[in-house]
């Protein structure tokens, strides 16, 4: 049973006082049969009120909305979150047959929408010969080989920092950082009816594990007759208990840590810090 | 009948096309017989001095619109008014007013079912590719129930009617329909010029409709509140329907707001007003969906309010049309809406649809792509006439273009034969003379919780160019004053 101190700060700067805006932030973990939030809190710098409201898969982000909005801002999310080390790879699969005939039944890819749709994230290009199913491999085994398969596939690139970049950007010049490696993901996935969904988290990161200081992103795909799995591209990894789940969508605009309206011509930059931490280890020490 | 100076004279008829107004040449259908009388005692100078002050009477009150098409940054014109007025006989609007009520009630269904059980995908009735490659299906509703089960509140409906006589559904506009305020108009316009003759005829009335859109309003109110405070969203000033939504207001009695008017908090939607922020409950949206909150949709939006869609979603506040209405009036989804109708009513549909092809099936492709000079087309995702592709009226040239640009994108298009609008009587300012012009005829239906309204006629529009079957006012159309009448 890990327990994980999180942190999320950013700072923004805006080069003009804009009038009004109003401003989003999706990074308090989620409760679910995996995790729970045992503590949580947050503070904005200058001080304003804010509320929580839940988005359409039910999430939830802390909203301020600033008049005459200051030059700087900064905001500060803590939580201790406890974290259930079930490994949720040990599943027994349904037959292979039993399996096939329920991801193209017709039901299954109406009840997944929008989990099997594409859009500029999602759609592989025409010209791409995107990795099918062969005969005889499972879900699962097809999920583990795509895992691996985008990881091989692009070159982790920090320097990236447009956080919506098209699948069609990426696969032009193969690199990208863990929206892209989640997006091409996803792509191929639901072009072979997996329903599959994009999800943001923090990562407990050891020393060679990329997502480091950042929000992390990767994969949930549904595999009949289990349920939701996930997967990280990024690092070739399956989802476990170093992964804290923050919300899914169908794509990264459905994730992002923050979105902003701002009312107001001035330029805006931002910078951020996350770290986690597990109490476990340091009480050990 | 006809005296030898009347307008009417020489009116030509054209053969195959249903006139309105002549059955034949000088015989006058039965319901227009007492209409025509009357108008064939005004000289055409006296007719001339009239439509000129019904014109003047349009510009001075500010009824115009915007077109886009040459100008993108939008020409203001008044609306071209037409003071003869077009007649539908009263045994026949009731058989519209039903078909309508059912068609509205039959999109309602299919939009909840849609966005819940998705019952009519899973039997088959629509391939669901149809819809979710629709881009108006939006998440953002999946699973969510506005107040009333009613996500279509304003239907405005396109109807022609054909060569056999008959009325045929044209096409279903179920997002922001527009043009009711012209209905309004048309009428004042009408009484003021020919106060007399009006008053003649029984005619049903048309100024109950600000009431009626009143009353739906406040029937989808949030759960809790006795009496909910509504408003007009309009995108401003530069759209091109904001006299419509100004006038709405205003004989609603209502608050006209913008986006920069409203505000989210605690998932409350508040406007500002000189006393302060007061809470809104309703909002009659004249915003499309993709602008109505930056936080949900396109982050872009200067029109929209953030935080909106979480309010909508936890019930504080209620959108009129919902978001998310568009999948139903899709020109694809159009082909299927007689089998939409007696799938969830177990009934026949009253109005007939316009036989349609749906390139993205390989055998009305086929056919579209050998009789494209017999055919229109028209891009699933449009509306206001733009991009419509009348075969008959191009060149081998372009129509080959055509194909190439369907077969890049054959979800994108659909195509049904050349229906034969009706012509009606219309007054050409040129000739002096009356002459037939195709019309077409949009209604208004208003559904609210058990409440139910067919603005009794609705906008008779007018394709203004001789020989066009285009009447859009975004296109150059007129439009007439439509009569019900017994």
């Amino acid at each position: 049973m890990p327990i994980y101190n999180i942190s999320y700060s950013t700072q923004n700067t805006y080069s003009a006082l804009s009038k009004e805006s109003v401003l989003e932030f999706l990074v308090s973990p989620t409760k679910n049969d995996t995790q729970e939030v045992l503590e949580s809190s947050f503070e904005i710098n200058p001080d304003t009120p804010s509320y929580v409201s839940k988005n359409v898969f039910g999430f939830e982000s802390i909203r301020f909305r600033l008049k005459n909005q200051p030059e700087k801002i900064e905001f500060k999310y803590n939580a201790i979150v406890d974290k259930k080390e079930i490994n949720p790879f040990n599943f027994l699969p349904i037959p292979y047959e039993e399996e096939m005939a329920i991801i193209h039944s017709d039901s299954f890819g109406i009840d997944h929408f929008p989990f099997l749709s594409f859009d500029k994230y999602t759609r592989i290009p025409a010209d791409y010969s995107c990795p099918v199913m062969q005969e005889g491999e499972s879900v699962y085994d097809f999920l583990k080989r795509i895992n691996q398969f985008v990881n091989t596939q692009l070159t982790y690139d920090s320097s990236i920092t447009d956080a919506y970049r098209k699948l069609e950007t990426t696969l032009l010049d193969r690199k990208g950082v863990c929206q892209d490696y989640a997006h091409f993901m996803l792509a191929i996935l639901r072009v072979n009816k997996i329903p599959a969904r994009y999800v943001s988290g923090y990562l407990n990161q050891g020393d060679s594990i990329i997502g480091a200081g950042a929000i992390h992103a990767w994969v949930q795909a549904k595999i009949p007759g289990v349920g939701w799995i996930g997967f990280d591209p990024t690092n070739n990894l399956l989802e476990d208990f170093h992964y804290i789940k923050i919300s899914h969508g169908v794509d990264i605009s459905d994730c992002p840590a923050l979105k902003g309206v701002i009312k107001g011509t001035g330029e805006n930059y931002t910078s951020y810090n996350v770290s986690v931490k597990e109490q476990i280890k340091e009480v050990n020490q | 009948m006809q005296n030898n100076e009347g307008l009417f004279n020489n009116y030509p008829l054209t053969n195959n096309l249903f006139d309105e107004v002549f059955s034949s040449p000088g015989k006058v259908q039965d319901y227009y017989q007492q209409l025509i009388s009357n108008f064939d005692t005004i000289t055409a100078s006296e007719y001339q001095m009239m439509n000129e002050s019904a014109k003047k009477s349009f510009l001075y009150q500010g009824i115009t619109f915007a077109t886009y098409n040459q100008n993108p940054k939008g020409v203001e014109r008044i609306f071209p008014f037409d003071l003869f007025p077009r007649i539908i006989h009263q045994p026949e609007w009731d058989v519209i007013e039903k078909g309508l009520l059912q068609r509205a009630h039959a999109i309602n269904l299919f939009l909840h079912d849609l966005y819940h059980d998705k019952k009519v995908l899973k039997d088959g009735i629509i391939p669901k590719e149809l819809v979710f490659s629709s881009g108006n299906m939006l998440k953002e509703m999946n699973g969510f129930t506005p107040p009333g089960k009613i996500y279509c509140h304003i239907s405005g409906t396109d109807l022609i009617r054909h060569s056999d006589g008959n009325y045929y559904i044209l096409e279903d506009n179920v997002r922001c329909p527009s043009g009711v305020s012209y209905v309004l108009a048309n009428r004042d316009a009408m009484k003021r010029t020919l106060s007399r003759m009006f008053k003649k005829f029984n005619v049903s009335y048309v100024f109950d409709y600000p009431a009626a859109l009143l009353e739906v309003l406040q029937s989808v109110g949030p759960k809790g509140v006795d009496e909910p405070v509504c408003v007009v969203l309009t995108p401003g000033i530069y759209n091109s329907a904001y006299y419509e939504h100004s006038a709405l207001a205003l004989k609603m009695g209502v608050e006209l707001v913008e986006g920069r008017d409203l505000f989210v908090d605690q998932d409350f939607v508040y406007m500002n007003t000189i006393y302060g922020p007061e809470k809104v409950d309703v909002i009659y949206r004249r915003i499309d969906d993709a602008f109505l909150d930056p936080l949900a949709f396109r982050p872009d939006s200067v029109l929209g309010v953030p935080g909106l869609m979480s309010a909508y979603r936890k019930g504080n506040v209620s959108l009129v049309n919902a978001p998310g209405t568009g999948v139903a009036d899709d020109k694809a989804v159009y082909a299927y809406m007689p089998e939409i109708i007696k799938y969830y009513l177990g009934e026949d549909p009253i109005l007939k649809n316009v036989p349609t092809y749906r390139c993205d099936v390989e055998s009305d492709m086929k056919y579209v792509m050998e009789h494209m000079d017999e055919l229109v087309v028209k891009p699933v995702d449009q509306s206001g006439g733009y991009g419509i592709f009348i075969g008959s009226q191009e060149t081998k040239e372009s129509i080959e273009k055509e194909k190439a640009l369907i077969k890049s994108n054959p979800r994108g298009y659909i195509a049904q034969p050349i229906m034969n609008l009706s012509v009606h009587s219309t007054y050409i300012e040129k000739t002096e003379k009356f002459e037939p012009r195709h019309v077409d005829l949009r209604t208004f239906t208003l559904i609210g919780k058990d409440y139910e309204y067919v603005l009794k006629g609705g906008l008779s529009r007018v394709a203004l160019k001789e020989g066009s079957l285009i009447v859009n006012s975004s296109q150059g159309g007129g439009s007439k004053d439509t009569w019900v009448v017994n």
